[in-house]
């Protein structure tokens, strides 16, 4: 399940960075070859975007690549590390179901509200939020329950990008 | 008050290693919370940063420099630079500068740069008499090039933190970047008359170089393109971000034919993970830049700081001094987020261009990233060498100098930066 989950993940992040490139482009080409701008590129490429940097953050959490300071840093493996990377990860886990909540309120209360040129309600890129706080949650509960049973997590984690 | 119990809390939870982004936004959540503000700021805050057209140039950036890489573009500008630069004393040490600076105005991110020339060139510079400390050395001082040769990553988020052009800032980088080219060359060739480096001159045809640049040119066409673009004024930074991506798409795929469905998708699946990387702490710390102005934080800090000095000189060398300290201690895009909303009116204050101060703060952040205790490219570049940090660290010794001596530069005179964006953008 959480391999289909990690794929339907990736297409998705995939299918958002491909959209915006490819309308952005479109953009400058009916600007320059066609002299008839798009207008709504622009506004189709920021909902993309939004859904990848909320999808690409699930992503993010299942690799366990999310950024992080390494000032402590204790040796991997050992029961110090576990323990803080169940403790980090129960943490942030916290963090986004909360956000989770918190922005799907926003959706609804925003939904009304509609995009400048598409005249799409809100709701198609605010809801990426609510989308993807709720993806890192699963996946950074996982990851808790992951560094606490086993010695090793499924991936090591990135000190920085 | 309020404020200093906040920022006890971001240090407590990064030391927890908590990750950054969930830090941001937890203090961010117990912020409003004890403030009794709604917390329907945070998202709406959160919303705002996904709905920034100049935003959208990161993933674009990273997606272009991934593909390049994919393409052996690299390699291609590595044997070039080498059949042109060999029979010059040192050659193998400006090769590896000059493909830094031929990456740099393609990729707007350091460390895939620095990964690259630290595969193609070390083992190459060990077996021409350089030292592999050195040669470590040389690839990772080459990439801070990166991010002030255009287009670069951290200039687009102080842009949006400052609300100045991406365009000027793209340009106001280019001399910078040059310069510490420069620097390390003449670096260089002060080790190789110390004997601290054997790398003798090989003679290379004219028939070579021609071969080895026409199979590198369209590489080198790419920071034309984009540049060029910009500077005429054609297309936004996004939009030439975009361009560079169906260019790396067009002269891997169609040119090289070495574009597969395999490598778009590696490509794409690392753009996703380190742009949302990047770009969620961006997004979660929009709502503590709201606290920030809540709290009148940078009112205070041009207070505390116009208390201890008024003389631009003095504040401007312990603005530099701070900055490297957080450099060295913090990933850069964090000490971007959280210090340049507090320090940009104290610039106004003294009289610095944001411009100029975007240059700044990206200089000393980049040598942060080659310093320890987080520096970041040294780890990089240290860990696909097979070099211990504290080798590393003797053998960088001049080029911190060096880097220190460009610091100076660009903080003392401001038409390092910013004489070129006047001349071709005013």
């Amino acid at each position: 399940m959480w391999k289909l989950l990690y794929k339907l993940e990736l297409i998705t992040g995939a299918i958002a960075l491909s959209s915006f490139s490819v309308l952005i482009v479109v953009g400058v080409f009916t600007r320059y070859v066609m002299n008839f701008p798009v207008a709504w590129a622009e506004e189709a490429s920021l909902i993309a975007f939004a859904w990848l940097l909320f999808i690409g953050g699930a992503i993010c959490a299942h690799e366990n690549t999310h950024v992080i300071i390494e000032i402590i840093m204790p040796e991997r493996g050992t029961g110090q590390h576990r323990a803080m990377e169940t403790g980090a990860s129960l943490v942030a886990a916290m963090v986004c179901a909360i956000m989770t909540y918190v922005s799907f309120r926003y959706t609804v209360e925003a939904a009304p509200m509609m995009t400048a040129m598409l005249r799409l309600s809100t709701a198609v890129y605010n809801s990426a939020a609510p989308a993807g706080f709720a993806l890192m949650t699963l996946h950074l509960l996982r990851h808790g329950y992951l560094a606490f049973t086993r010695a090793e997590p499924d991936h090591p984690a990135e000190n920085g990008i | 008050m309020m404020f200093g119990w906040i920022l006890l809390l971001l240090i407590v939870l990064i030391v927890l290693r908590v990750r950054l982004a969930f830090a941001l936004l937890l203090v961010s959540l117990v912020y409003f919370w004890f403030a009794d503000i709604p917390n329907q700021i945070i998202p709406s805050r959160i919303m705002a940063a996904t709905q920034s057209f100049p935003l959208l140039a990161i993933p674009l950036f990273i997606l272009a420099g991934n593909l390049m890489n994919k393409t052996g573009m690299t390699e291609r500008l590595f044997r070039f630079s080498t059949a042109a630069l060999r029979s010059v004393p040192g050659g193998l040490g400006h090769v590896v500068v000059v493909v830094g600076m031929l990456m740099a105005g393609t990729s707007g991110a350091a460390i895939a740069d620095a990964a690259a020339l630290a595969r193609i060139s070390v083992d190459e510079m060990e077996k021409n008499g350089y030292p592999r400390p050195l040669g470590s050395v040389i690839c990772a001082f080459a990439a801070t090039m990166g991010p002030l040769i255009p287009p670069s990553i951290m200039f687009i988020i102080f842009s949006w933190l400052a609300g100045v052009s991406v365009n000027r800032l793209f340009i106001a980088g280019a001399i910078p970047g040059l310069l510490v080219g420069v620097f390390m060359m003449i670096t260089i060739l002060i080790l190789l008359r110390n004997k601290q480096t054997g790398d003798a001159p090989v003679r290379t045809t004219l028939a070579e170089i021609l071969t080895t640049g026409r199979a590198a040119s369209w590489p080198i066409i790419m920071p034309v393109v984009v540049l060029g673009g910009i500077i005429a004024g054609i297309f936004t930074a996004t939009e030439a971000a975009a361009i560079a991506v169906v260019y790396a798409l067009l002269v891997g795929g169609v040119i090289f034919r070495k574009l597969n469905a395999t490598l778009v998708w590696e490509a794409l699946h690392e753009t996703v993970v380190t742009s949302s990387a990047i770009m969620l702490i961006v997004a979660a710390s929009y709502p503590f830049g709201w606290i920030l102005s809540a709290e009148q934080v940078p009112q205070g800090v041009l207070a505390y700081t116009t208390g201890i000095s008024e003389n631009p000189i003095v504040l401007l060398l312990i603005v530099n001094l701070m900055l490297l300290l957080l450099g060295m201690i913090m990933e850069t895009t964090a000490v971007l987020l959280i210090v340049v909303p507090m320090l940009l009116p104290l610039m106004a204050s003294i009289g610095v261009d944001p411009i100029q101060f975007g240059v700044i703060v990206s200089a000393n952040l980049l040598l942060g990233t080659i310093t320890p205790p987080f520096g970041i490219l040294m780890f990089t570049v240290c860990s696909i060498t097979n070099v211990s940090t504290v080798a590393f660290q003797k053998a960088a010794i001049p080029f911190y100098i060096a880097f220190l001596l460009l610091i100076g530069l660009v903080t003392y005179v401001p038409a390092v930066s910013l004489w070129l964006p006047s001349v071709l953008l005013d």
